[in-house]
């Protein structure tokens, strides 16, 4: 079974007793939603929730948010595509189609939660696919250009 | 004396008003677009009524769907809350026409405090100081133009508007096209009015408002100030009472400052009138916002006055139950925004999976969502307000830091952990607080450091969490794998 953390993947030996897992550190007793941990003497309340391959947990006021990893699943991403941060609506498109672009520079706006955003080339390359338009409905999480980093 | 109220409004602040009449014995009706037919504030009104259409224009800003729904069920008042109708004065008329009783000032005040620059001439004339700037009727060239009259650092604002819609800050000379054309294009989509006002930009210096309470025998009255200088992309996030940086006599010189400019408009209700106090002392008129406001739970515990249900009273005509303002303590709010401030405050969505308040002595939640609650992109995404209250200031920090580590809130990517790194911050703790603080702090956007033995128990807590439960998910598996036996036959007579 395997978690990653921020896009890394997490490699720990854990040891199971019956409801109690343990790993280096800590002794944790499982039970649904809510539960207790010590670590180094102190008692820890954490609280887990799940959705799809998410698992959000609290911890004394940090909040940590965990994807459950398929067995051999790729989590690099290299292509050079350009994803929606948010579900919005593209106000404009500021390039065209085999134009060059400079890291930092305007490709997009869109417009969620009534604000506009600007949606900005993270790379110095060309822009090699557009996938949408001005007007266009996106969700948060797709991909909106392609763009082919120059050397 | 109003018998029955409808609230024009959805969120927390539905809830705010709707428990504010039951408590005064007002029967109430709630107003809801399709996509709040589950919303928390539905289930606190005596009868709901479904609007139809889809977008906000159809349903929450349709001003004679609004009136049709108050005739129907025969109402004497319309509380507006805060944004959507609450500052257009159209509504207010027609509500007034109508013979419902507006929850609020007249028509006249709001449109001399709606527009930024009629307000700035009455406020002038008032005797009340203003900021530097002007406003422009024409396209970009006229910003252009402005700009270099006005002086550069500026602001551009959207002279309809508020809650940083349409608002921008431009360093030098060179931003001022693009973002005066995205300044335009936010404001005309925001407020169907594109002009915009160009006012110097006055760095370090602090946003005090002062509240205000009118009735209409007369008494005009301060409730002290709020300070609510911490702002992320020019909303506010940290709100406190008292300000730090105003003793007694400035208390008083603003106080009457507000006081005078509520009068210069007759000004009826609760109302806010904002001022910026630069680095050295001045202060300077900003706006007036003719509503209830966000932040006004932190006036209420401070003061002790139930701001809601003084509007109400003054509404139907009785005199306001306050005859002074009294401080006593110090009370902090801050704003639980649907967003992720590790990436530029972006709006995020999601269901919240879990959602426990913290509790305890000096603690309130104002909360439009629950547990189970979907956060969708179509409303504003402030979730909730955490308000506490505590004898001193430090106290309410110590308090507030402790309410937020208990706050659990997971499923949706939220600001909390942000909240409270800035209650720890030092510039917080010491008062040091600025309008520009936040960019100024973090110029490169906000991140925290995550100890390494807080992943270890995470993922811990989460392998256990996965492995007890992964037995059901395999059951539910298999169950889902038996074939039916028609699947059989075609299998065996193809």
């Amino acid at each position: 079974m395997q978690f990653s953390f921020n896009g890394e993947l997490i490699d720990l030996e854990i040891e199971k007793t019956g409801t109690t897992f343990s790993s280096p550190n800590i002794r944790l007793e499982y039970s649904p939603k809510t539960m207790w941990a010590t670590m180094n003497g102190r008692r820890f309340k954490v609280t887990v929730a799940n959705h799809k391959d998410e698992w959000w947990v609290h911890i004394s006021g940090q909040i940590l948010k965990l994807e459950y990893v398929e067995q051999g699943a790729n989590t690099a991403d290299d292509s050079g595509g350009l994803i929606a941060p948010m579900p919005g609506k593209i106000l404009e498109v500021l390039v065209v189609e085999g134009q060059e672009v400079t890291t930092g520079q305007p490709l997009m706006i869109m417009e969620a939660m009534k604000m506009e955003h600007k949606i900005v080339s993270p790379v110095n390359g060309e822009v090699s696919t557009l996938y949408f338009q001005a007007n266009d409905q996106v969700e948060g999480g797709v991909t909106l250009m392609e763009i082919q980093e120059s050397d | 004396m109003i018998q029955r109220l409808l609230v024009a409004n959805r969120g927390e602040i539905a809830c705010r008003i709707l428990r504010a009449c039951r408590e005064a014995d007002i029967e109430t009706v709630a107003i809801f677009a399709p996509d709040d037919a589950n919303s928390l504030f539905t289930e606190m009104a005596d009868i709901t009524v479904a609007l139809d259409g889809e977008t906000i224009g159809e349903t929450y800003l349709d001003i004679e769907q609004i009136l049709s729904v108050a005739r129907h069920f025969k109402v004497d008042a319309i509380h507006p809350g805060y944004g959507f109708l609450s500052e257009r004065s159209e509504f207010a008329e027609a509500v007034m026409n109508a013979g419902i009783i507006w929850v609020g000032p007249s028509v006249e005040a709001i449109d001399l405090m709606g527009d930024k620059m009629t307000a700035r001439k009455t406020m002038k004339n008032a005797g009340v100081p203003v900021i530097p700037g002007e406003e422009i009727e024409g396209g970009i060239d006229a910003i252009v133009m402005a700009s270099k009259r006005v002086g550069f650092p500026l602001l551009l604002k959207a002279s309809a508007g508020g809650g940083g819609k349409g608002m921008r800050a431009v360093h030098s000379e060179d931003q001022i096209q693009s973002a005066a054309q995205s300044a335009q294009r936010e404001a005309l989509k925001a407020f169907g009015d594109d002009r915009i006002y160009v006012e110097r930009l006055l760095a370090g210096s602090r946003h005090i408002e002062i509240q205000i309470l009118a009735d209409q025998h007369g008494s005009t009255i301060h409730l002290g100030e709020r300070e609510c200088s911490v702002q992320r992309r020019h909303q506010k996030v940290f709100e406190e009472s008292p300000s730090i940086a105003v003793n007694d006599n400035l208390r008083e010189a603003m106080g009457q400052a507000a006081i005078n400019a509520a009068k210069a408009v007759d000004y009826v209700g609760a109302g806010t009138v904002e001022f910026l106090l630069s680095a050295n002392g001045e202060f300077f008129f900003l706006e007036m916002n003719t509503r209830i406001q966000v932040e006004h739970p932190v006036t209420e515990m401070v003061t002790g006055v139930d701001l809601v249900r003084e509007q109400i009273r003054i509404a139907q005509g009785q005199r306001m139950s306050i005859k002074t303002c009294q401080m006593r303590g110090h009370a902090i709010e801050v704003r639980l925004y649907a967003e992720d401030p590790k990436n530029n405050f972006l709006p995020a969505i999601g269901k919240l999976l879990c959602f426990q308040p913290p509790e305890g002595p000096g603690i309130r939640l104002d909360t439009g969502f629950r547990e189970g609650d979907e956060v969708t992109p179509n409303y504003d995404p402030m979730l909730s307000k955490l308000i506490v209250w505590a004898p001193s200031r430090e106290e309410a920090l110590a308090r507030m830091r402790c309410a937020l580590e208990d706050f659990v809130v997971l499923g949706c990517v939220t600001n909390i952990t942000f909240l409270r790194a800035l209650c720890l911050h030092p510039d917080v703790i010491t008062g040091r607080t600025t309008t520009d603080m936040i960019e100024t702090i973090w110029p490169d956007g906000w991140d925290e450091e995550i100890p390494s033995e807080m992943i270890e128990l995470a993922y811990l807590a989460t392998y256990a969490s996965h492995s007890m439960g992964a037995n059901r998910q395999l059951s539910t598996a298999i169950a889902s794998e038996i074939p039916t036996p028609f699947e059989n036959l075609s299998g065996r007579f193809p």
